[in-house]
């Protein structure tokens, strides 16, 4: 992995450097905006870590220009700046995240690799090929179960083959990924690593050209490799041999329909392009929503993820029939921008075997299309809700199955998950008039009464202590005052679902890799931050460096097995309360009484199904952070 | 057991390709594929497959209006019917059960299952 680090503080670099390195990652320092543009617009980096307060051309400008230029490459802005107004500037510039000033090292480096992460063909930091695993979080590389101790390059190679498995590479190309500008290597070095990596890794039983040489082209991983040498070259085991083969009837079938898709995503070009200066049409922006859904089902289909995952907010920005704020406009041209980098991609497979998880849903009521909700909205729909506005009581009665023309309430799932009210006036900053502020509020108390659990969040000028009385008893859960920044709005949005859960970080301990894999594709499309670990002799250094929010164990491990582990946080006065679940082959009534009697919090079954395990795992966090409210608020009783 | 025939309409090309390259290769089905829901009602009446996979959202006659013409021809209203769609709300998801679907596959479908899929929501055996 390629990271420019543009810094002009010595002792940060100093002390971030070694860090990156340690992880393997190519490291180029450079110390002024204009430089970085220098050094971004000429190298391919796989991320980009930026200051804010930068001379000549300071971060945000050069974030800006980046990505103004197409760079579609994750940027993560650093700086002393923590105001809210501050941070939403940088990520409107183009930055991907932002970590304040003074920051914890161990979690910049995970934010780092999450943000790595986001953008890589394949997501997991587990990246195995037949017998070779590699894992990321601990730069550890086994070959068979064997350890294989590589030198930093022959890691970097092997991680980017493994990244890009079925993809050929080039002397150039490698020198350019994996060497940083301040070496002058040649294609003889080259070579000469892939020779070290070669030897290293036969020598733990793995085939000599488990990494082979195409010629006149360059590298790539031997797809044969994927097959176990004791089965060759008898009967192929049948899952890998249709895998292969379905890959390459996928890709062939991409090479002769990319031209379909390249056309639509072409549309969607032009369209931007005359954005700022002019007002989409009815009939045009429905084009638009209907190109973007049906690259998202193409891409979806040949396995381009990050495409499908682009082409889908596209589509939901295209959905509002209000016309587009400047903000949302250069959303949208970000956005396009990025799909064409995306469509270069190759197909894959993807093993999603279980359905994502619906966007949360919140429904906006705002009267008066006032512009800060439509901010907000855009915000909210960059971090993945699904939200719509309507403009009347009657309309928002309809929505949520309250009224007369609906006499059979809906099922709570065709509820919104979250209902925002709006009892601003565009033009005035004043509060709704008397009769329509009096509908919306009698709104609000026949929806809690009808839907109790249902979230309701109101946006007020007036927030004194009779009106904020009047709101609670109303069943509103959450009053903002106005003014109130979008962002600040979103914030309180995502603690009122359980969408915060979801960046929450799980760590799993599995001897099993193929387990440990197949349970982080599992719940890949729950976004949690996810670290993976097969040796449990490393769980205390690495539990100390990420910190994790819930720990999933299996049992039986070698040298100290999942019970110890439990018991070990469990004798500390700071895990005591940690969410602990158990991940076991044994169903017998025994070990799990044993898990429950050490302190474990829940206790599940192997085989599991993604969606169950992701329901257990939410639950827990919902839990154990009400039970962190609770401790607090006695705290401070 | 004769091989199934399964009727695929979707105004994609390249997606009835994976569809068929998936059906063919995890089943050994046998695949007609046309890219209209007016050609998919006539080749359906016609051929008479086991089973149809229709895209919802298709320009002219959509899945939705293809499926009630399928429904409404005596010739065709036996045919289970399995809309192919994009990420889909539960309200849409139920509205389609409603109306008497055999069964909704999500898009993006993982290919390597989408015929277990199939064959499950039909009862079918691979």
């Amino acid at each position: 992995m390629r990271v420019l680090l543009v810094e002009d503080d010595d002792a940060l670099v100093a002390l971030l450097t070694p860090q990156l390195t340690a992880q393997n990652y190519v490291v180029d320092r450079v110390a002024d905006g204009e430089t970085g543009w220098a050094y971004s617009s000429t190298f391919d980096y796989d991320l980009i870590i930026l200051d804010w307060m930068l001379p000549q051309l300071d971060g945000i400008q050069l974030c800006k220009r980046l990505r103004h230029e197409g760079f579609s490459v994750p940027i993560l802005l650093l700086t002393a700046r923590d105001q809210q107004t501050e941070k939403i500037k940088g990520l409107e510039a183009g930055a991907d995240d932002y970590v304040v000033k003074p920051f914890d090292l161990a979690e910049l480096m995970v934010r780092i690799r999450v943000l790595l992460r986001r953008t890589l063909t394949d997501s997991a930091p587990l990246l195995s090929w037949g017998d070779l695993c590699l894992d990321s979080v601990s730069c550890q590389v086994t070959y068979h179960g064997q350890p294989v101790a590589l030198t930093a390059k022959e890691y970097s190679l092997l991680e980017l083959f493994l990244r890009h498995s079925y993809q050929v590479f080039s002397a150039t190309t490698l020198l350019d990924r994996i060497w940083s500008s301040e070496e002058f290597p040649s294609e003889a070095t080259v070579r000469s690593h892939i020779r070290g990596l070669r030897r290293k890794l036969k020598a733990t039983g793995a085939p000599p050209d488990l990494i082979e040489t195409v010629h006149g082209l360059g590298y790539r991983l031997k797809i044969r490799a994927l097959i176990p040498a004791a089965v060759q070259p008898a009967a192929l085991p049948t899952h890998v041999e249709r895998q292969t083969r379905y890959l390459d009837g996928l890709i062939q079938t991409w090479k002769a329909h990319k031209g379909e898709s390249l056309a639509r995503w072409n549309y969607l070009v032009q369209m931007t392009r005359t954005l700022p200066t002019q007002r989409l049409g009815e009939q045009q922006r429905l084009q638009a929503q209907q190109m973007a859904h049906s690259l998202a089902g193409t891409l979806g289909t040949f396995g381009l993820m990050e495409g499908y995952r682009l082409s889908r907010q596209i589509e939901q920005l295209l959905q509002q029939e209000t016309a587009l704020l400047p903000t949302q406009c250069s959303q949208l041209q970000t956005l396009v921008t990025t799909l064409g980098h995306a469509l270069d991609e190759s197909p894959k497979l993807t093993d999603a075997v279980e359905e994502a998880p619906a966007s949360p849903r919140m429904l906006i009521i705002d009267l008066d299309n006032v512009p800060y909700i439509q901010q907000f909205m855009a915000l909210a729909i960059a971090q993945g809700f699904e939200a719509t506005t309507v403009a009347s009581v009657e309309a928002a009665a309809r929505s949520c199955g309250l009224g007369a023309s609906s006499p059979a309430p809906p099922p709570p799932t065709d509820l919104p998950d979250l209902v925002l009210v709006n009892l601003v006036v565009s033009k005035t900053d004043a509060v709704l008039d008397e009769p329509i502020l009096q509908r919306l509020l009698q709104f609000i108390t026949e929806l809690t009464q009808q839907w109790c659990e249902l979230p309701v969040l109101v946006v007020t000028p007036q927030a004194d202590f009779g009106n904020r009385l009047n709101l609670i008893r109303r069943g509103g859960a959450v009053i903002l005052e106005y003014p109130v920044a979008p962002a600040e709005v979103l914030e309180m949005v995502v603690q009122a679902t359980e969408h915060r859960y979801r960046l929450s970080k799980v760590m799993i301990v599995d001897d099993d890799t193929h387990h440990l894999q197949q349970v982080m594709q599992l719940l890949q499309p729950w976004n949690f931050q996810i670290t993976p670990l097969a040796n449990p002799q490393r769980f205390w250094l690495l539990f100390n460096q990420i910190l994790p929010d819930m720990v999933i164990l299996d049992i039986e491990m070698p040298h100290i097995n999942g019970f110890e582990l439990c018991q070990v946080l469990r004798s500390h006065p700071q895990w005591q309360h940690l969410p602990i679940i158990f991940l076991s082959i044994h169903a017998d009534p025994a070990k799990q009484d044993q898990a429950f009697a050490l302190g474990a919090d829940d206790y599940m079954t192997k085989p599991i199904q993604g969606q169950d395990l992701a329901r257990r795992v939410l639950n827990r966090l919902q839990r154990s952070h009400a039970a962190l409210r609770w401790q607090q608020a006695t705290a401070t009783a | 057991m004769p091989t199934k025939c399964v009727l695929v309409i979707d105004d994609e090309e390249s997606i009835q390709k994976v569809v068929s390259l998936s059906l063919k290769m995890e089943a050994s089905w046998k695949t007609i594929t046309v890219s209209s829901g007016q050609e998919g009602i006539r080749q359906a009446a016609i051929c008479q497959p086991d089973a149809i996979l229709l895209d919802v959202m298709m320009p002219e006659i959509d899945g939705i209006a293809t499926f009630k013409s399928l429904h409404d021809n005596p010739k065709t209203q036996a045919i289970p019917v399995i809309l192919l769609t994009a990420k889909t709300r539960t309200s849409e998801k139920r509205l389609f059960q409603k109306i008497g679907v055999a069964g909704v596959i999500t898009k993006p479908f993982n290919p390597l299952t989408l015929a277990s899929q199939v064959a499950k929501l039909l009862d079918w055996s691979i």
